[in-house]
């Protein structure tokens, strides 16, 4: 990609949210991790309100589905029934491994459903996984 | 006897009217004597007969003939002497006279015989009428009573009913109550399994990255210390995934479906394909039959019985053999070992969550894998016992009831996982 990749993680465990920073930090990729505490403040970042109006866009979003506030289901049919937003591409990372969490997810156009490793070495994996797959392989429309 | 009576004394009656009858012609005959004079000494008689027999019938009127003769010879032929039938005519007198008495005799009796008849019928009418009376009065008697009866043991059983209808409701509501309250405790057993996951990961996590990350900035101790932490950790994880699949039996169990329990077995022997290698066992099975289940819950039984009948094997490799017999009402299925066995007082506690026989040095494990098996039998409305000496293998039974008694549709459905 050339340049810096912009993540964005929707995660209101700070321990996963550090364990992604670390796993990225083993990667080869430059990447910058901006990470959101909940579905409101995650809208507002794509959107580029009050504190997020220098924000920069993401190329890809990590979203946890179980959030405080505005919930993840709700963040995600949001950001794909924006015209703009919907071309970004949203990896659910939960813990839920509820058939009907996956069933809504893919329904509203998630881009892939991945459930929360148990482990430190599978959830490293993921992460590298993730970063290598999306910001790699896959060719992203550029902004 | 009253109605002899009756007869009796009318008998009487009807004699002494007879007499009374003779003497009033009598009477009659001596008022008219200054105009008949010696002409017609029989004629008031006549009467007397015909009233004689009109009254009394055939035996007062002939009495009333005989004593009317004997009278009339007396006073009026005779004149107060006793020359009965002195004269030829008299004897014309006689004869006549018996002629026309027998006529009236005759005549009167038949009246009365109607008369008697007639009233006779007339009595038997009003009996009858009195006897229906009485009948229809009984009846209706009995009608009241039977109407009183019916209103009384209606009342008893609507009574009864209501009782019984009461108790239905108590015992419905009740019974509800305890499913709600066995769902919810289900629920919860769940819920807390599943967010205790999500701290003990962090501390698992981090656990893990100090100790590869400052490992070699630690000394001894620390680094035991850290060792302990992470193992602890770990087991804490596997027991909080083991309580969630036992919860989840109950919880998230799917409904009932034919299952083929030769491929259930099949499934239950390739998942456990790499322990049946290492430890060289030889897993056999006879002709298993079709039966109403939870397949996925009916692999997971298969699969935890043969891997204890390979985990705990004695001296030699390990023989597992599976096999199902029918009875009247269920399937029992036997998974038969070689094993090292199991004291017969022990026979009980190994079914129970968490309870162990072993070190998990010597045997790993957590204790789940029997309990979650007799919670996935019950379930299905079976039980699950087993028969063993120690060092002579043990034989796991199960049975599961051949026409599926329980639909386990109604604990299927979803939640958060």
């Amino acid at each position: 990609m050339g340049v810096t990749a912009e993540l964005l993680l929707v995660e209101d465990n700070d321990g996963d949210a550090r364990l992604t920073r670390e796993a990225l930090k083993a990667g080869r990729l430059w990447t910058h991790l901006n990470v959101v505490r909940d579905g409101a403040e995650a809208m507002a970042y794509l959107r580029r309100e009050g504190k997020f109006i220098a924000a920069a866009r993401p190329h890809l979003i990590l979203l946890d589905l179980n959030l405080p506030r505005k919930d993840g289901r709700e963040v995600l049919q949001e950001i794909k029934s924006d015209d703009d937003l919907k071309r970004i591409p949203v990896v659910v990372v939960t813990s839920s491994t509820a058939e009907e969490d996956i069933h809504l997810a893919y329904g509203a156009h998630a881009n892939c459903y991945i459930p929360k490793p148990e482990n430190l070495n599978e959830f490293v994996a993921v992460v590298e996984a993730i970063e290598h797959f999306w910001l790699s392989i896959v060719r992203l429309p550029s902004s | 006897m009253n109605e002899v009576q009756v007869n009796e004394r009318s008998e009487a009656l009807r004699y002494s009217v007879a007499v009374g009858i003779v003497a009033l012609s009598l009477l009659a005959r001596v008022a008219l004597d200054p105009v008949l004079q010696d002409e017609l000494p029989f004629v008031t008689f006549f009467v007397g007969i015909a009233a004689a027999a009109w009254f009394g019938g055939l035996g007062p009127s002939l009495l009333s003939v005989a004593l009317g003769f004997v009278a009339a010879e007396w006073f009026f032929i005779g004149h107060g002497h006793a020359q009965l039938l002195a004269t030829p005519r008299d004897f014309a007198m006689a004869g006549c006279y018996f002629l026309v008495a027998a006529i009236i005799v005759l005549l009167g009796n038949a009246i009365h015989k109607a008369r008697e008849c007639a009233a006779s019928r007339q009595a038997e009418l009003e009996r009858e009428i009195g006897k229906r009376r009485r009948a229809e009065e009984e009846l209706r008697g009995a009608q009241d009573e039977l109407e009183y009866r019916i209103r009384v043991r209606t009342a008893e059983l609507s009574g009864a009913m209501e009782a019984q209808e009461a108790e239905k409701k108590a015992l419905a509501h009740k019974s509800a109550e305890l499913e709600r309250s066995n769902a919810e405790l289900q629920q919860f057993a769940y819920a807390a399994s599943h967010d205790l996951q999500e701290p003990l990961r962090m501390v698992a996590n981090f656990t893990q990255l100090l100790a590869e990350r400052y490992a070699s900035r630690l000394d001894d101790d620390g680094r035991e210390f850290i060792a302990y932490a992470v193992g602890g950790a770990a087991r804490m994880q596997a027991l909080i995934q083991d309580l969630l699949a036992y919860s989840r039996v109950g919880a998230k169990g799917r409904g009932f479906e034919p299952v083929n329990c030769n491929e259930a077995f099949g499934r239950a022997v390739s998942n456990l394909y790499a322990s049946i290698g290492e430890s060289a066992a030889l897993v056999s099975h006879d002709e298993l039959p079709v039966i109403q289940a939870d397949a996925t819950q009916m692999v997971q039984v298969f699969q935890n019985l043969v891997g204890n009948g390979i985990k705990f094997k004695g001296a030699d490799p390990p023989r597992v053999h599976v096999s199902a017999v029918r009875n009247a009402d269920d399937w029992v299925f036997s998974v038969r070992d070689n094993g090292i066995g199991i004291e017969p007082r022990y026979a009980e506690r190994i079914f129970v969550i968490f309870q162990r026989l072993h070190r998990p040095e010597d045997y790993p494990g957590n204790g789940i894998g029997l309990a979650l098996c007799r919670k996935i039998v019950e379930r299905h409305g079976g039980e699950i016992w087993l028969e063993s000496q120690p060092g002579q293998g043990s034989t796991f039974f199960f049975s599961i009831p051949v026409d599926g008694q329980r639909t386990g549709s109604a604990n299927g459905k979803h939640g958060n996982e």
